[in-house]
């Protein structure tokens, strides 16, 4: 007795499409008009506020339209965020339900072979079953023998690991979407400068910018860095090596660590990534009344040819600063290697146009100032970075990929073996109920009936 | 140089002509023609490692880090697993007429590329990688044989049949043909697992994001959505025939995408020409 669309619960209407693999058919084709979309039209998080405003510019016809449906974000808009829920919602559901139904079920024995079956004569009076449960045993993969009533055939089936390894990849996907979730709302993005021997505590003020801070837990730990040297290794003008000696200060005591790129210093559940580096002046300026107005360590921000520099202000005008790496005389041909500070000198340029040329530990007078350099170090920009989503994705990804490995290696088969007698002989029929009927289905079979005709037993 | 140089010009040349006999063998139905292709591929292939041998000697180190030494590679992997496949299935060499084109169009791209090694950068000094690269290259190369496989599954399929004396002829039937596909897939799938893995690791030791929704990761990402649907397609729903052919041969279009096509764009972490740096920011 079937029961009418209407009389199904829709309960179980609903149960029926989260656990079909045609709806997750359809929202891996959404997922990926989605992905398409996101490729095709420029992403904000990608690509910046300043490249999304030129595209506007130069695409007004449609950058309305873009703009109103939010296809500049559409990784963060909840369209994206709905599908991949749904997604994670129907694998979940998919593989339970599978699950449940394996573990409960054992395969039905049909009373008669199906249409696809081949047949195939052996000598009567064999013991059949025993020789199956021989075959199966040294034929590759494990099988699982369900024997049917009265000794009239079995169901051998193949895949129990690899069922396993599916169930594993497809919780994995759900845990990588938990861990990605986890990075979103937890992720800190942080931007610090170091000079050379200063030392910085994880707090607000130590960074130069702070782009996003967790919604959950604590975005600041007790702990200080200080980066102790910098060191550049150059093949002609290129940076081949970047290395940072750095010392961490926490409840745990005092290490020093070497950080490479590559390599981040980790302090405090936060990562130190090297970003860039540039050279960094201690300079002190005394106005003509006798009064310092710059006491400091300057960071040079901006490359030019002979090196790095930048402006700052001292009391009623400005300083612009450039560093010099290497002597006049080695200028021309060392000077690509910027970062290498040996027999260096800063150039200080007032607002009038005055120029003084200044070794470090030693002073002259700029206009009206008096301006003394006391050191010439290197500073380092760091990413510094946390994320607690991120253990969760690296076990989703290794046990996404030992599951599908194990899927793989082990296929899923089933083989239906019925036996009947007919006069002096015994007719083996076998069939497949396996998805993969076809030449790997052929492949198993014939291995399958070739150890049971040559195995003992089989004649007597 | 010179000899690296030669080595490169003779595989690209060596292709050329194995695709046309594998292309010609097809359009005339001339199945010697076919032969000839295969051992072209084959020759190709060896002086197409030596040229690779040339360029690991004069640089000390894997090709991974160019532009022209990722098109070098990449290809070898193709031609490489096309030719593993070759092996052990003669039957499917005339899956080159579907897999050569795609080596030729990789290699031309390499052509226009400037071919001189320079130093490795802090940035592309990780063992990540070096995996997420050879993982990337076994990827394109087991689903560029994937879709060779799927063209010629949907040219024995025509309405019109197969012309006596075509190379086709002597193909597996069309579920033979795509157990190996799936096989090709199911590799190329596990391995594109792996990439992403190993590429997302050194993301976050490089720039401190383990996804960044780049371009290159998105087609990446896109790819392996579609070959999962084409596992799924197969495994799950027991789809066969023509429109799982279809599935192996568009899905390359991803492929391509990520490999090549994000080149021309202004800005992406990907870029091979400038990689290790943030857009719009100095990296060592």
């Amino acid at each position: 007795m079937s029961m009418s669309r209407a009389a199904v619960p829709r309960r179980m209407r609903l149960v029926s499409i989260a656990t079909s693999a045609r709806t997750a058919a359809v929202l891996m084709a959404l997922l990926g008009g989605l992905i398409v979309l996101g490729v095709v039209v420029p992403q904000r998080g990608v690509f910046g506020d300043a490249a999304i405003e030129a595209w506007v510019a130069a695409s007004p016809g449609v950058a309305g339209t873009v703009d109103a449906l939010g296809l500049h974000d559409v990784f963060a808009g909840w369209v994206f965020l709905l599908v991949v829920g749904l997604l994670g919602v129907n694998i979940t559901a998919c593989t339970v339900q599978r699950l449940v139904r394996r573990s409960r079920r054992s395969p039905i024995l049909p009373e008669s072979p199906p249409p696809s079956a081949t047949y195939h004569t052996i000598a009567a009076g064999s013991d059949v079953m025993a020789a199956i449960r021989a075959a199966a045993a040294v034929t590759p993969g494990v099988w699982r023998i369900f024997q049917a009533k009265e000794n009239r055939g079995a169901t051998l089936r193949r895949g129990y690991w690899g069922f396993r390894g599916s169930v594993v990849a497809h919780a994995a996907l759900v845990l990588l979407a938990v861990g990605a979730l986890v990075s979103a709302l937890t992720r800190f993005n942080g931007s610090m400068v170091l000079t050379t021997g200063q030392m910085l505590p994880d707090a607000p003020a130590s960074y130069v910018s702070i782009d996003r801070t967790p919604w959950f837990g604590r975005a600041f730990e007790e702990f200080a860095v200080r980066l102790d040297s910098l060191d550049f290794t150059y093949d002609g003008s290129t940076v081949t090596e970047a290395r940072a000696v750095m010392t961490v200060e926490d409840a745990t005591g005092v290490r020093q660590e070497v950080a490479y790129v590559n390599r981040p210093l980790r302090a405090g559940g936060k990562s130190f990534l090297l970003e860039d580096a540039g050279h960094s002046v201690a300079l002190q300026v005394t106005d003509p009344a006798g009064e310092i107005v710059l006491d400091s360590y300057i960071n040079l921000g901006r490359q030019v040819p002979a090196g790095f520099s930048d402006t700052v202000d001292v009391g009623a005008g400005t300083l612009e600063i450039t560093v010099i790496p290497h002597a006049a005389a080695a200028l021309e041909a060392e000077a690509v290697r910027v970062l290498d500070l040996r027999d260096p000198a800063v150039v200080l340029r007032s607002a009038a146009g005055e120029e003084l040329v200044l070794a470090p530990a030693s002073s002259g007078t700029l206009g009206d100032l008096t301006v003394r350099v006391t050191d010439i170090a290197l500073w380092n920009r760091f990413q510094v970075r946390a994320d607690r989503g991120l253990p969760i994705v690296y076990l989703a990804f290794a046990l996404a990929l030992v599951g599908m490995a194990v899927r793989l290696a082990d296929p899923d088969m089933t083989i239906g073996v019925l036996v009947s007698e007919d006069g002096n002989s015994n007719v083996v029929a076998l069939w497949s109920t396996s998805k993969l009927a076809g030449a790997q289905y052929d492949a198993y079979t014939r291995r399958l009936l070739d150890r049971i005709e040559t195995l003992e037993g089989v004649s007597t | 140089m010179i000899a690296e140089s030669l080595t490169f010009w003779l595989a690209v040349g060596g292709y050329a002509v194995a695709t046309m006999a594998a292309l010609g063998s097809l359009a005339f139905s001339r199945e010697p023609l076919a032969r000839w292709a295969w051992s072209f591929t084959l020759a190709s292939l060896a002086v197409h490692t030596a040229s690779i041998a040339i360029r690991w000697a004069s640089t000390g180190r894997l090709p991974y880090v160019q532009s022209y030494e990722n098109v070098l590679a990449g290809s070898w992997f193709i031609v490489a697993v096309f030719c593993v496949m070759g092996i052990r299935f003669p039957k499917l060499r005339i899956a080159a007429a579907g897999v050569l084109p795609f080596v030729l169009l990789t290699l031309g791209y390499g052509v226009t590329l400037p071919p001189q090694a320079g130093p490795v950068t802090p940035a592309y000094k990780s063992a990540w990688l070096v995996i997420h690269v050879a993982f990337a290259w076994a990827t394109y190369a087991s689903y560029t044989s994937a879709a060779g496989l799927g063209i010629v599954q949907l040219l024995q399929g025509r309405r019109r049949g197969v012309r006596p004396g075509s190379p086709l002829e002597k193909l597996p039937a069309a579920d033979r043909l795509v157990q190996v596909t799936t096989r090709l897939v199911g590799f190329g799938f596990l391995v594109n697992g792996v990439m992403i893995a190993s590429g997302s690791v050194w993301a976050y030791e490089l720039w401190g994001s383990y996804w960044s929704w780049d371009p290159v990761e998105v087609w990446s990402l896109l790819t392996w959505i579609a070959y999962g649907f084409y596992l799924h397609a197969r495994l799950t729903l027991g789809w066969t025939g023509n429109r799982l052919a279809w599935i192996a041969v568009l899905a390359l279009f991803g492929v391509m995408m990520a490999f090549w096509g994000v080149q021309m764009l202004p800005s992406s972490y990907h870029l091979f020409r400038d990689i290790g740096g943030v857009p719009g920011m100095d990296r060592f």
